[in-house]
């Protein structure tokens, strides 16, 4: 099972934490984050780029980053671009993360995918469940596509991984998650996937494990943190 | 000092590759080819592209012919993720032809046509070394040499076998990523590029 520690940071490179994707909570340098997660033997490290802009103040810091962590490295947030994509890459990102190209902008998850390899390429989904309907749905803009098509268009990109997030939150803490969403999810794609949002538990992580998802994305809940205190990041909590 | 090249091209992780040697306090710098080929002992070829691109990058900016001398006059070259898979002959990737320093073929992972991937930090056997290690792998295609004797790491995906390392001679190859392996994968390309 892989365990993925996320970092959430703006377009000057600060690292954050979110409450429900709302309020930031500022936690420190995201090159002091990621020697501490590699101390503290994490498996890889993902960065989400919450402002969606890479100018190239924000390529230099995550190159300068890299340069003192020796750890699989992906990236999400902005990626428009064939140069920004091949920017990023030369600059230590292993795999890139895209969110709404899936569906205003497939020609650059094509694009990357023929570059860089399968391998390389991430798309994340943001589903809700809709209870009335007992519907799995993901959210693009305003509008909402149903799992299956959407997972028809991941697969036509060719890309070797989906992150999903499940926006209902209270969903995963319940653990009322139906199982048979992921194992739906697991029969549709046939490549990676992980799931992110709302993991509190290892139970949570070990039950993921055997219904065959690849790995969980935690990014608030590696930090110890409430407004004003002095920042923790423990990635061991919840993964050993 | 030997003086390291890491491969200047259009794809994979160099700056990944460049923090790995500046850790290990290594004499680096990142050229093409035709330029290591005057100036440096050993030439890596980098991880994280498409092989058919890679390739036809390769044999356009006359890069191909550069990197056979290379070998050819004894320098070490060594090569990681996808640009292990370029020393091979053939790859289905592309339907593409490779560098062709190794014999043998790079095939799709798995059984069926349907793509899949191995993401994760595996154990890999050191066949020479008789001892396990865990390093990070991504990719969706591995090599079969035709040469079983020169496979040097072995681990496994999905209750199958796959060849995660190759040592010919001058010439190594990793499927795996030990730049950014931590300290182990540092270790290991201390080792492979001093030894």
């Amino acid at each position: 099972m892989r365990i993925i520690a996320g970092i959430i940071t703006d377009k000057v490179f600060k690292a954050y934490v979110t409450k429900k994707q709302q309020k930031r909570y500022y936690v420190g340098s995201p090159s002091n984050i990621m020697s501490i997660l590699e101390a503290q033997g994490c498996n890889e490290i993902s960065i989400f780029n919450i402002d969606s802009c890479i100018g190239n103040n924000y390529i230099n810091q995550l190159r300068a980053s890299v340069e003192s962590c020796f750890l699989p490295l992906s990236y999400g947030g902005g990626i428009k671009t064939i140069n920004a994509a091949k920017k990023l890459v030369s600059s230590g990102v292993e795999r890139l993360i895209f969110g709404s190209a899936l569906f205003n902008n497939k020609t650059i998850i094509k694009q990357c995918v023929e570059l860089f390899g399968a391998q390389s390429v991430c798309i994340s989904l943001d589903l809700i469940y809709d209870k009335t309907s007992s519907k799995v749905l993901n959210r693009y803009a305003n509008k909402f596509v149903k799992l299956d098509e959407t997972i028809d268009m991941v697969n036509k990109t060719g890309c070797s991984e989906i992150i999903v997030t499940f926006s209902d939150h209270n969903c995963l803490e319940s653990s009322t998650l139906p199982i048979n969403i992921l194992s739906k999810l697991r029969d549709l794609f046939s490549n990676q996937i992980i799931i992110a949002g709302g993991i509190s538990s290892h139970l949570q992580i070990e039950r993921y494990s055997k219904l065959g998802i690849n790995g969980v994305l935690l990014s608030s809940r590696i930090y110890l943190h409430r407004s004003y205190d002095g920042v923790c990041i423990d990635y061991n909590r919840l993964t050993l | 000092m030997k003086h390291i090249s890491i491969l200047n091209s259009p794809w994979g992780n160099k700056s990944s590759c460049a923090s790995a040697l500046k850790r290990l306090n290594l004499n680096y710098s990142i050229k093409t080819a035709k330029e290591a080929l005057s100036s440096s002992d050993v030439l890596i070829l980098p991880g994280v592209g498409n092989f058919k691109y890679a390739y036809n990058y390769l044999l356009d900016s006359y890069e191909l012919e550069s990197i056979c001398r290379f070998v050819e006059k004894g320098g070490k070259i060594i090569g990681i993720c996808l640009g292990m898979q370029l020393l091979f002959t053939h790859s289905d990737e592309g339907d593409s032809p490779g560098i062709n320093l190794i014999a043998g073929k790079v095939i799709m992972l798995g059984e069926s046509n349907k793509q899949v991937t191995n993401i994760g930090w595996n154990n890999t056997f050191s066949t020479t070394e008789n001892l396990n290690c865990k390093y990070y792998h991504t990719h969706s295609y591995h090599c079969v040499p035709f040469d079983r004797s020169i496979v040097s790491h072995e681990s496994e995906f999905k209750g199958t076998k796959i060849v995660s390392g190759v040592k010919k001679d001058n010439i190594i190859g990793f499927q795996f990523h030990p730049e950014i392996s931590s300290k182990n994968g540092l270790s290991l390309l201390k080792d492979a590029i001093l030894l």
